[in-house]
């Protein structure tokens, strides 16, 4: 009797203590306690900071950011299948020039707004960026994002193989091309080395910096004096053997290891190489690098272009704010360095000055100038179907070097412009 | 009333007991295969906007669309060469390399294993070993044509031999399990049947024309479906290899279905591309079993 008395009275305490542990529980999760879960799908690897958003949880310990690695190649489609089945990330990192068929098929998240109150609340983060890092998150004048991280392709040298023999570094293609001939001369050794009809992005800096424009579609303009220009220099490259046999089969890899290992005087390298190269080779003494060369004649319709791999927001965050802050801290001074020290540069304008930053590379101060002036390679709603045109022409000048490049650059303007019709 | 049992029993063992021992397979495979072929199917009927879900139903149009596109119709060509010099240079290996392993003594049968190692091996991993291989500027082909006084080739920026390298990567990587299905089959031809012969006063190629031949005939439609099938689909090799190029030279169907897929983001076209893949794969493969119908000896 003794024992059923004593379990009725627990059964009793534990009934009424039912009330108070959801009344407990109710208080954990007030509103503004809540746990915000941000997912952040980053391009690369190596464009995570340093301290993998550690500062941020420290600073924010109601966001959570779970952070994922989609190859910038996937991310279309990666996000296009994840936000149509609702699983999609807050955040994606993406090519620049790839916005357009996201913002179309409505995945993207405008954030004007947003962008407006980072201003207020953080100006010296906001206005670090420079015009080309927000000019990549831009689309028709909706803000989506903001790519703290942007690059061009630069010409790299061999100082040693060029002051072997006398010669200056180029300031024009024709000179580069006449460096090249001279360079040429040993079996195994070439001049030039650049990727082939592979990827345009090589292409389209060479292009930007012969003085190529796109029109009001940002369709590329093949048959202009640049186009059928730029088109002709690769040709005469493939014709007058300054550059290797292969290289309508190249890859990145191959261009770069052509450079690296001396078998190529002279090359587009994007300075997220640089370390790579550095470890090899000294800068200033073996090695040098400035922003693409003109075309005789045309300085001033020179560009100095760079691609953009925005933060953009997706439709599928609730937390636009949060969001916001995510792209505060990306931005801040010492995380942007973190990654600019090893991989691409940054639009964080207050990194380009940095002593540390420009102690450790020692070519950081011979481009914190020309950083300033990039021109974005401008987005298009058929980025996909164009760069496949773009390589078709390049590809026929390269492999028929009897092929006439305004013939071809006609030819495949025709496509070009069917893309809009 | 045992008697009974018995036969119901055997009855089930002979006449449901296999079908219900291949059911959890076949519906594994049919259920997803046949979703796949499906959606396909569908989408290759329809129109899409990039990246949308929902579509325009267009009938038949893309695959009109797609015949009259000059880089299908070169997918086209190319995949028909790779395919069956694939093909015919697989199984010419197969039938000499699985006859001289069948030959082999007991003790150097370590070379049956040794056979499947191209097949084990990744097919990225292989289209690096080629590359190293056929590289104009280092590769060990052009080497050896210098050390002999030759000219080097340009093997991989040459539209013609860039088709000849990939065929012969694809080959060396998948004709060893061809090699692998004639060695089982010759293990199962009946001796006696040669002693027979022999007694009768038969010579070699005769032996091997009516006894062999016939005798091998379904491993022989097996091998050729297997080399047909793995051909049209490849991809893992030429991608790395050669990327389609140069200037679309070795891009054979499947890497045009990637490039519409992921490069252009046009699915309905890919689709298309998927069907009349699926399509000749199923075309060559009944030709192949009525041609190879087994026939007595």
């Amino acid at each position: 009797m003794h024992v059923l008395k004593n379990i009725v009275s627990l059964l009793f305490v534990l009934l009424l203590s039912v009330p108070l542990v959801f009344a407990g529980g109710q208080e954990e999760e007030a509103p503004g306690d809540e746990i915000v879960e941000l997912t952040v799908w980053f391009g690369r690897e190596n464009f995570i900071p340093d301290d993998a958003f550690d500062a941020f949880h420290e600073q924010y310990p109601n966001i959570r950011v779970n952070v994922d690695v989609i190859p910038l190649e996937q991310a279309l489609t990666e996000a296009s299948t994840a936000l149509s089945a609702g699983t999609g990330p807050d955040l994606l990192q993406t090519d620049s020039r790839r916005i357009p068929p996201l913002v179309e098929a409505g995945l993207l998240y405008p954030m004007d707004e947003q962008i407006q109150i980072w201003r207020e609340e953080a100006p010296d983060n906001y206005n670090a960026i420079s015009s080309a890092g927000w000019a990549h998150g831009n689309y028709n004048g909706t803000q989506y994002g903001v790519a703290i991280f942007s690059g061009p392709f630069n010409h790299v040298y061999r100082k040693d193989a060029l002051e072997g023999t006398g010669l200056d570094v180029p300031d024009t293609w024709e000179e580069m091309l006449d460096v090249a001939r001279q360079l040429n001369d040993a079996p195994g050794f070439y001049g030039y080395a650049v990727r082939g009809p592979t990827s345009t992005v090589w292409f389209s800096s060479h292009y930007m910096s012969m003085g190529g424009t796109y029109d009001e579609n940002n369709v590329i303009q093949l048959d202009s004096e640049a186009g059928i220009y730029a088109l002709d220099f690769y040709q005469t490259l493939v014709e007058e053997g300054l550059i290797s046999d292969d290289v309508l089969a190249w890859g990145s890899g191959d261009m770069r290891a052509a450079f690296i290992t001396g078998r190529a005087a002279m090359a587009p390298i994007g300075n997220n190489i640089f370390p790579n190269i550095q470890e090899e080779l000294e800068y200033g003494v073996e090695w040098g690098a400035v922003p693409p060369l003109y075309r005789e004649g045309h300085e001033d319709e020179y560009r100095y272009a760079s691609l953009g791999w925005p933060m953009v927001a997706t439709v599928a965050t609730e937390h636009p704010y949060e969001v916001g802050l995510v792209l505060r801290y990306l931005a801040e001074n010492d995380h942007a360095m973190s990654v600019a020290r090893r991989y691409q540069p940054t639009t964080v304008t207050t990194v380009w000055d940095d002593p540390a930053y420009l102690a450790e590379q020692p070519w950081a101060a011979d481009f914190a100038e020309p950083l300033r002036n990039m021109t974005p390679t401008p987005p298009n709603l058929y980025i996909t179907q164009m760069d496949q045109i773009v390589l078709d022409a390049l590809g026929e000048v390269m492999s028929d070097t009897s092929a006439d490049p305004a013939a071809v650059a006609a030819r495949y303007q025709e496509q070009l412009n069917a893309l809009f019709e | 009333m045992k008697l009974g049992f018995s036969t119901t029993s055997v009855h089930w063992r002979k006449r449901v007991l296999p079908y219900a021992l291949v059911l959890p397979s076949t519906v594994f495979v049919l259920g997803i295969l046949g979703y796949a072929i499906g959606v396909a199917v569908k989408d290759s009927l329809h129109r899409y906007p990039m990246l949308a879900t929902t579509g325009t139903f267009v009938g038949l149009d893309n695959y009109v669309n797609l015949f009259q596109t000059p880089n299908f119709q070169n997918s086209v060509v190319v995949t028909f060469v790779f395919v069956f010099g694939t093909v015919i240079l697989g199984m010419a290996l197969s039938f000499v390399l699985a006859l001289s392993l069948f030959n082999l003594s007991t003790r150097a049968r370590l070379f049956r294993t040794l056979t499947l190692v191209p097949y084990l091996i990744s097919g990225v991993a292989a289209a690096v070993i080629w590359r190293f291989l056929f590289n104009s500027d280092a590769g060990f082909v052009n080497l050896v044509l210098r050390s002999i006084g030759a000219d080097p080739v340009k093997w991989l920026s040459d539209g013609t031999n860039a088709l000849i390298v990939v065929t012969l990567a694809n080959t060396w990587k998948i004709f060893p399990m061809s090699t692998v299905l004639l060695l089982a089959g010759l293990q199962v031809i009946d001796k006696d049947l040669y002693d027979a012969a022999t007694v009768d006063g038969a010579n070699g190629t005769q032996v091997f024309v009516h006894i062999t031949l016939p005798l091998l005939s379904n491993y022989l439609a097996t091998s050729l479906i297997w080399l047909t099938f793995a051909s049209f689909n490849m991809f893992a090799i030429i991608f790395p290899l050669t990327a389609g190029g140069p200037v679309r030279a070795t891009e054979v169907m499947a890497l045009y279905m990637y490039r519409l897929a992921f490069g252009e983001l046009n699915f309905s076209l890919a689709s298309a591309v998927m069907i009349l893949l699926l399509a000749l794969n199923l075309f060559f493969s009944l030709l192949f079993i009525r041609l190879f119908r087994h026939r007595e000896v």
